[in-house]
């Protein structure tokens, strides 16, 4: 806000200010202040479902970007630009997009490099990318990568056991299914209890189900349905998924799966958008939207081109009519169990993530949400729905101006 | 219902405010003295029966009466009068919106001065023969809604109220033309080229009292906020200040410090500080006093978004911004620059404040968006010179 240089009367030389000489009493610091308050909730019930170790791994790496940022804004011109809340946020976004056992020093170590990221941009305003959700990307990429042959074996998926909450250690598992949450003696006295992620369940029993309606013989009259064998074998893959290999609903809901730290409390995430849509920071329709076409675009990668080709539209229909109601289930789990919810509001609230103009938004979000849905559906080690945005998040000016509306006035 | 609808679908942008923290109980020293049966009470001109008007013998009233700005907003009477020629108008509109939030002059006007109000919008209505009266109303501004109301009830005036929910601009005549009639008028414009007629409270009060007491305009209704520390505000109140008086005289009068504050002119978000010469002006709808408050400086836009979600005309402030400043830059650098239709978009700016209300990094936007727009009016001008027919919409394609 402009002000008047010197006092009103008794003065010589006098700079009248210009209005407005009220600002909305929120600074860009409240902005990522805010966004930090909503994450609470989602990270909060991330350590409570996979222990202390979580907390550990935060503390170290907000202490380490603190410590970081105080030297360069000390010690550095261009440190001067950089705002703490801005590094905070970008450190509980690190913890709550990392895998629970990641080990601890890879993340603090990146974590450093969140506040050099933004000093070599610039600060907030003239980030081109994010670079908290651009190191999680790369670190979700690369971390198995490193970790894997040390370990002999894939990172594990594993949530804590019922009685073990916050206390317990995740790095003690075993392998028993998704379907029920059980206690520690249940697991022979280890504290969590190893389970595929949903995501990855439904992804292959989708290849699968694609795999087997291509090859099955069609029968019926004039051909038009899968034959009874391929039908009854496909019941068998379907209520295997559902009764073994997933969470029950409510568990699901509840956050009670693997994941990355931040994503499976879906209340927690809730809660977190609704408080960034109170304050404005969030578009409800934004994230609305993007939603809504990452799960229109997943409904139609539930069968492969191969398999769709091979039923024809009659053949489609009728293993719809009579699978529709599980798949519609799959369909749930699938889409909320990545990190699209997460996304929509925390990385949709980042600002500068999505373009200015509505019509720009709009086409950013479709094409967004699509390819967050193709990398969802293919089987790479990323996290689909924050790479699809901050792939397009450069090109957000090009949105704007290929897309925007004119004014009302000159239309 | 539907017209409702219509109506929330044609306000774009805007930022409601609530209704005013507080209400006016009277005028401070307002009194009408009672017309002398000697004295000669002006006629004022009526429209006759085949819709020819005489223009200019309205005008010379409102010359008599000293009406002439009486709004910061609202275009004037006069200036619609002189634009009016022989259109046929088919709504003339009392705005009763506060033009700023917190303004409550509507009210004050309504339980003061309703006789007077009523005297003027009905001498306005016989002249312009508009075929709807139309009364705007803010929706939460009760005592206003009652007057009225009751006015019409008693069959004193024939008009419809329109009760609106008044998110600041509503009441800018391009923004309220939009949300009742869906036109599309430039802020240059005059309401009178969509044909309607818009007037504001002021003038109508002024017209009215002169018709009944054949006195000029030579005191108006003020609004007085005073805020002494950031802890306490005294309470507004309305006072009738006299036209040229200084400022600063009448703030002494009233008992307001004025020493080191920084006293602003017709609300906070499109006001101005006054000079220590300033006078109170027709137009002076209020005066802010508070102490100088702490230089907040501007940082990179984060691109929040926010100046473009209140924007009333859809522009893309900070977009503008940009240009604004590469501008700028190339004027620097003696680089002649020519009207672009992205400068031209600049023309659509009302001037209303709400860009940089909301800007987190308090990015000088509508500042900088006015600059602007004033050269791309000047371009237009000269374009307009050049080439008569050249019109807004291919402004800036053959631009020279």
């Amino acid at each position: 806000m402009t002000t008047a240089t010197t006092a009103f009367s008794g003065v010589e030389k006098h700079a009248p200010a210009r209005a407005p000489f009220l600002v909305w009493p929120v600074a860009r610091r409240e902005f990522y202040t805010s966004i930090c308050v909503a994450l609470l909730p989602a990270l909060s019930w991330g350590i409570v479902v996979f222990g202390w170790r979580v907390l550990a791994v935060l503390i170290v790496a907000l202490a380490g970007a603190t410590l970081e940022h105080f030297i360069l804004f000390r010690f550095t011109r261009r440190g001067k630009c950089l705002v703490y809340a801005q590094t905070a946020l970008g450190v509980l976004l690190l913890v709550a997009l990392m895998h629970p056992l990641w080990p601890g020093w890879i993340v603090a170590v990146s974590s450093c490099l969140i506040p050099l990221g933004c000093w070599i941009m610039g600060g907030p305003g003239r980030e081109y990318l994010h670079p908290s959700a651009l190191l999680a990307i790369f670190l979700t990429a690369l971390v198995p990568l490193i970790i894997a042959p040390a370990l002999q074996r894939e990172l594990p998926d594993a949530v804590l056991a019922r009685d073990r909450l916050f206390m317990g250690d995740i790095r003690s598992n075993i392998d028993v299914g998704a379907a029920r949450w059980l206690r520690a003696r249940d697991l022979d006295g280890n504290d969590a209890m190893r389970a595929p992620r949903p995501d990855a369940s439904t992804r292959d029993l989708f290849a699968d189900m694609s795999a087997l309606l291509t090859q099955a013989p069609m029968t019926g009259q004039g051909g038009n349905a899968p034959a009874i064998q391929s039908r009854e074998f496909l019941r068998q893959m379907l209520d295997d998924s559902l009764i073994r290999k997933l969470p029950s609903f409510d568990l699901f809901l509840l956050g009670v799966r693997p994941g990355p730290v931040g994503t499976v409390g879906i209340l927690g995430i809730l809660f977190g958008g609704l408080y960034l849509a109170y304050r404005h920071i969030l578009r409800f329709r934004s994230a609305a939207a993007f939603l809504v076409w990452f799960s229109l675009a997943q409904l139609f990668t539930i069968l492969s081109f191969a398999a769709l080709r091979h039923l024809g539209l009659w053949g489609a229909a009728s293993v719809l009519s009579e699978f529709g109601g599980d798949l519609f289930i799959l369909w749930i789990y699938s889409t909320l169990s990545s990190d699209m919810l997460f996304a929509a509001v925390f990385i949709l609230a980042l600002p500068g993530t999505e373009p200015l103009t509505p019509g720009g938004r709009r086409w950013f979000l479709v094409v967004a949400a699509l390819l967050a849905a193709i990398l969802h559906r293919i089987n790479l080690p990323i996290l689909p729905a924050t790479t699809a945005l901050l792939v397009f998040m450069p090109f957000r000016h090009l949105f704007d101006r290929l897309f925007a509306h004119r004014s009302w006035l000159a239309r | 219902m539907l017209d409702w609808l219509r109506q929330r679908k044609r306000m774009t942008g805007g930022l409601h405010f609530g209704p005013p923290g507080w209400s006016p109980h009277e005028i401070e020293n307002h009194s009408i003295p009672p017309a002398s049966p000697t004295a000669e009470r002006p006629i004022p001109p009526v429209a006759s029966a085949n819709d020819t008007r005489d223009c200019k013998a309205f005008l010379e009233l409102l010359t008599r009466a000293g009406i002439t700005r009486t709004s910061t907003i609202i275009p004037s009477i006069s200036e619609q009068i002189a634009d009016l020629s022989d259109r046929r108008i088919r709504s003339l509109v009392l705005n009763l919106l506060p033009t700023q939030p917190d303004f409550a002059l509507p009210a004050a006007l309504s339980i003061a001065a309703f006789d007077e109000l009523r005297e003027g919008i009905t001498a306005l209505q016989n002249f312009i023969r508009a075929r709807r009266l139309t009364l705007v109303i803010d929706r939460q501004d009760h005592i206003t809604a009652r007057r009225w109301k009751k006015a019409r009830a008693d069959s004193l005036v024939n008009f419809e109220i329109i009760s609106l929910l008044n998110r600041y601009p509503q009441s800018h005549h391009t923004v309220l033309l939009r949300t009742l009639f869906g036109k599309k008028l430039l802020p240059s414009e005059l309401p009178t080229r969509a044909n309607r007629f818009v007037v504001d409270p002021v003038a109508c009060w002024a017209l009215g009292r002169f018709l009944r007491t054949s006195q000029p305009l030579s005191h108006r209704p003020v609004q007085i906020f005073i805020c002494e520390s950031p802890r306490r505000t005294v309470a507004p109140r309305v006072v009738m200040a006299r036209l040229g008086e200084p400022v600063t005289d009448l703030l002494r009068r009233l008992g307001v410090t004025v020493a080191n504050r920084q006293i602003i002119l017709n609300g906070m978000l499109t006001g101005h500080e006054a000079l220590p010469d300033a006078a109170i002006a027709s137009d002076t709808e209020s005066i802010a006093v508070r102490l100088l408050p702490l230089e907040e400086l501007a940082s990179p836009c984060i691109a929040c978004g926010w100046c473009v979600d209140v924007c009333p005309t859809q522009l893309n402030p900070v977009g503008l911004f940009d240009l604004a400043r590469t501008a700028q830059g190339k004027r620097g650098s003696g680089v002649v620059t020519t009207i672009t239709p992205t400068d031209g978009e600049s023309l659509g700016c009302i001037g209303c404040g709400l860009c940089s209300y909301v800007c987190p990094t308090r990015l000088p936007l509508m500042q900088e968006l006015l600059d602007l727009r004033a050269q791309a009016e000047i371009a237009q001008s000269l374009v307009t010179k050049v080439n008569p027919g050249l019109t807004e919409d291919t402004l800036g394609e053959d631009a020279p």
